[in-house]
């Protein structure tokens, strides 16, 4: 049986195992590249959190609100869906189409009056601890998932944040 | 002899293959190293100069995870930027002065309150070498910064980030920050969050009193607007 392995298909053979090894170690380098740094890592950090990730009802083919819970970090604010100044960033949900769902219609809270220690007359509008979006959407039977971002921009009392996308995904059955 | 001649044409093959794959692996190595290098931070042990430590608004800031790292006592990073009104702006065009860097956004209310501060202090320092460069965060454009500027009544150059500079300052993680840098390019201090106007008089006085002799600075840079020099 080994007369049938030249030593040429031997070298072959090895030159093939230690290319694919090269190869395979460019692979993984190009993998670890895509890895986040630190900062990047940092920005993905949310301050916000869906509460009530849990699966909802709703009436089958009859307008229903889905209410969805929000929950804002201890001692930080955002915006409210209508900021107190046009530069600010209004805290938004965006929810995708999906097949069979139609969203007719988002409704967010009034923001509470906040100030800054250090510029008490200026009042900014925001939520903080938790806040209630309400989807109203129109569906047919069965089980469907409302997924979609809530875009956001959070504070605390000396400091800012960059804005934030947070997914959102929630599973409504309707009967 | 069909085969005796396929056999060296796919070790060829095979070694040119390798050859490649071992430059690329170089490459790839150099590289990852470089941008270790770039990221690299020192995060401040006990989180001196945030805002809780100052006893200054924002005492629930940041946890230490976003720390902004400390550079006081280093040279600070070089920079060209675009300012408002298209022009190359670099720290290096403020040699001899003394630099407050802030790093701002329009949507940062703690930002805004500072702001005015920035143009009284400019007004007061600037005839002795001094100025203030802020450094929009926003990723809305260019208008949208410019809007801000005019309605706050910048005195100061506004310029765009690119990525590149906060990243040279260790990744900018929230806002305000500002870096007090001395005549001689050196940070002296800094601070993330909002500090007081004392706070910030005082860390610009530092910085106007180190690094050597002020250089003479031209008038324009009192009066100019927001887009640059």
């Amino acid at each position: 049986m080994m007369r049938g392995y030249s030593p040429k298909f031997t070298v072959l053979v090895a030159l093939f195992s230690f290319a694919a090894l090269s190869l395979r170690s460019v692979h993984a380098q190009q993998e670890s590249l895509s890895i986040p740094g630190i900062s990047s890592t940092a920005h993905s950090k949310q301050f916000v959190t869906l509460a009530n990730g849990d699966a909802a009802t709703a009436a089958a083919n009859k307008p229903t609100v889905v209410e969805l819970r929000f929950r804002v970090d201890s001692g930080l604010h955002v915006h409210s869906h209508t900021p107190s100044s046009e530069f600010y960033i209004p805290t938004t949900l965006t929810l995708l189409p999906d097949s069979g769902v139609a969203v007719k219609g988002i409704a967010y809270p009034p923001g509470q009056a906040y100030s800054f220690s250090a510029a008490p007359k200026e009042k900014l509008s925001v939520y903080t601890g938790e806040f209630v979006v309400k989807a109203t959407v129109l569906m047919p039977a069965g089980s469907h998932t409302l997924r979609g971002t809530l875009r956001y921009q959070a504070c605390d009392n000396g400091s800012c944040f960059p804005p934030r996308t947070l997914p959102v995904s929630v599973v409504v059955e309707a009967r | 002899m069909k085969r005796n001649a396929l056999v060296p044409l796919v070790i060829l093959v095979v070694i040119v293959g390798l050859l490649w794959a071992a430059v690329h692996n170089l490459r790839e190595r150099r590289l990852q190293m470089e941008q270790q290098a770039a990221t690299h931070v020192d995060l401040i042990p006990d989180n001196a100069n945030a805002p809780a430590a100052q006893g200054s608004p924002g005492s629930s800031s940041p946890d230490t995870e976003d720390a902004e790292p400390d550079l006081r006592g280093k040279m600070a990073p070089a920079f060209t930027l675009v300012s408002l009104d298209g022009k190359k702006v670099s720290l290096a065009d403020y040699k001899g002065k003394a630099v407050l860097i802030n790093f701002w956004a329009t949507w940062c209310g703690p930002c805004k309150l500072e702001m005015p501060w920035f143009i009284d202090l400019q007004k007061k320092y600037a005839a002795q070498g001094f100025t203030v460069l802020g450094i929009s965060e926003d990723d809305g454009g260019k208008d949208e910064v410019q809007k801000f500027a005019t309605k706050i009544g910048v005195n100061y150059p506004i310029l765009l980030e690119n990525g590149a500079a906060g990243k040279a300052y260790g990744g900018v993680e929230y806002l305000p920050t500002s870096y007090y840098v001395d005549r001689g390019g050196k940070i002296v201090a800094e601070s993330a969050g909002l500090i007081s106007k004392d706070e910030i008089e005082a860390n610009i006085q530092k910085a106007m009193a180190g690094g050597g002799a002020p250089v003479p600075t031209p008038v324009q840079t009192a009066a100019k607007p927001a887009g640059g020099e």
